[in-house]
């Protein structure tokens, strides 16, 4: 196998690599020194995915997507912490998408067959995905929740519609809105505190949202579930705002 | 305090790989070096000491070692730094059956490290009696998949805070029918191990009629060093398990 050298690259490939090298590391350091702690917390938030990957093996669509969805949220903190901040964003939006189809999915296995061979199953021209229009599958199978959330003044998917604010937001990056603008200060990728405080926001929501879907969506498993590893997917995955909701509908 | 990589590393040198290299000699005689054996490896990506020491016996080599990891990001960080194949990322006993169905296309293996001390173990009710549950399912697919020869199987774990149950490990043992077997018998071990002394006994015990069940035959060897000063307790047990 050929190995690799920095001497055998040509001109311009050998400025890529360095230059993206150097912004990198450079990035790096800088989102490290102001937000390390906030780092681990988000981290620590992530990994509650790995309880899910664990007890839903036995499904394959759980087999498939759950490491996906971790992967994306793994690489939006890369993104984010060497400065490339619509991308990370973009990446966030692809976590959620697949953690909402995981839910529907698991149901509904013929169709997963259908969608992994390429179909654009569920995706009509007014582009609603496999939850239909205005989340109306979350809405009618989490109802119970959904009322919980109404009675409270805020909900996940209907009036003021949490959810769909949040992936229109995280979309705005996708579909490059002015305010997302990679390039806007500057072409070499820089810390900027208020778009990573953007970001860390929308990894936080995202990810609250993730367990949210999952527990309710999976609502056997969760109940099977270590002591442990329910305290871990309440207090960390979901958090203040929704646990007491969450646990209430389940029962725990 | 010493360090869990401190006492994998004792477990190593004094256990896994003097029991590895005779059973190197026992089925493969005739291969002097470069066994090839092929391993299983429960393993963690910071303490993937084992692998490096079996590789550097040559005793196998980076093709024949099949890691399994409980986590995603462990999984991450070995493919980054090890070039062995990852063939699990999921705590293993959270979805046993469905682990060795995966597993599956992989059996039969030489050596199986079955170490649940590198999944992240919550000190949590009935979890020795899953772990064993799990141990009995692999010996069982092991078997299947020889008839002669025999392999290395080591069962590593945290002894914990909880009493171990012989009953509750008959029960799931006899759930797997095996020809002319009559059951786990468990009329000499307490039924609810409290002291680590009583869990050690059912669990050498357990394995060692695990064996018989599957017409085997072993001679079982075993460590047990304290963790921390809570008296964490990790512990060993293994041996060359040959075919009846």
């Amino acid at each position: 196998m050929p190995r690799f050298t920095v001497k055998g690259l040509g001109t311009e490939t050998k400025s890529i690599y360095q230059h993206q090298l150097t912004w990198g590391r450079n990035n790096w350091h800088e989102s490290l020194t102001q937000h390390a702690t906030e780092i681990e917390q988000l981290m620590n938030k992530l990994s509650t995915l790995e309880i899910w990957n664990s007890k839903l093996q036995s499904s394959p669509a759980a087999k498939e997507l759950i490491p996906e969805i971790w992967m994306d949220n793994y690489v939006s903190i890369t993104l984010a912490c060497i400065g490339l901040y619509k991308h990370a964003t973009m990446s966030l939006r692809s976590s959620l998408e697949t953690g909402l189809r995981l839910v529907y999915f698991f149901q509904h296995p013929i169709e997963y067959s259908w969608w992994k061979k390429g179909s654009r199953f569920g995706q009509d021209r007014e582009r609603h995905d496999v939850w239909g229009p205005s989340y109306e599958y979350f809405g009618l199978l989490f109802s119970e929740f959904e009322n919980e959330c109404i009675k409270d003044g805020k909900d996940l998917f209907k009036q003021q519609k949490c959810l769909p604010t949040l992936y229109n937001s995280l979309s705005g990056s996708i579909h490059t809105q002015a305010k997302r603008l990679q390039t806007t200060s500057g072409y070499s990728p820089k810390y900027n505190r208020a778009k990573f405080c953007e970001w860390k926001e929308f990894f936080f929501i995202t990810n609250t949202y993730l367990n949210i879907i999952l527990t309710l969506g999976f609502p056997n498993q969760f109940k099977n579930l270590l002591a442990s590893d329910k305290s871990k997917i309440i207090d960390i995955g979901i958090g203040d705002y929704y646990n007491d909701k969450v646990k209430k509908i389940l029962r725990e | 305090m010493i360090s869990m990589a401190a006492i994998r590393n004792e477990f190593l040198e004094e256990l896994w790989l003097p029991l590895i290299i005779e059973g190197g000699i026992q089925f493969y005689p005739a291969l002097r070096k470069n066994k090839k054996m092929k391993t299983l490896v429960f393993t963690d990506e910071s303490l993937y000491q084992e692998i490096i020491t079996i590789i550097n016996a040559r005793i196998t080599n980076e093709d024949n070692v099949f890691a399994w990891t409980d986590t995603l990001f462990k999984t991450s960080r070995l493919q980054t730094y090890r070039p062995v194949k990852v063939v699990g990322s999921s705590r293993f006993e959270d979805s046993a059956q469905e682990n060795i169905i995966t597993l599956s296309s992989n059996f039969p293996f030489d050596i199986l490290s079955i170490d649940f001390s590198c999944q992240n173990v919550q000190d949590e009710p009935q979890r020795l009696e899953k772990e064993l549950d799990c141990i009995e399912q692999i010996i069982k697919v092991q078997r299947e998949k020889i008839s002669i020869g025999g392999f290395v199987l080591f069962y590593t774990t945290f002894l914990g805070s909880h009493p171990l149950s012989s009953n509750e490990i008959k029960q799931s043992s006899d759930s797997i029918r095996i020809e002319n077997w009559n059951g786990l018998s468990t009329n000499i071990l307490p039924n609810n191990a409290i002291s680590d002394d009583d869990k050690m006994k059912v669990i050498e015990c357990t394995i060692f009629q695990f064996a018989q069940k599957h017409r085997l035959t072993v001679n079982l060897k075993k460590r047990v060093s304290n963790f921390n000063p809570n008296n964490k307790k990790l512990y060993s047990i293994g041996g060359i398990f040959k075919v009846v």
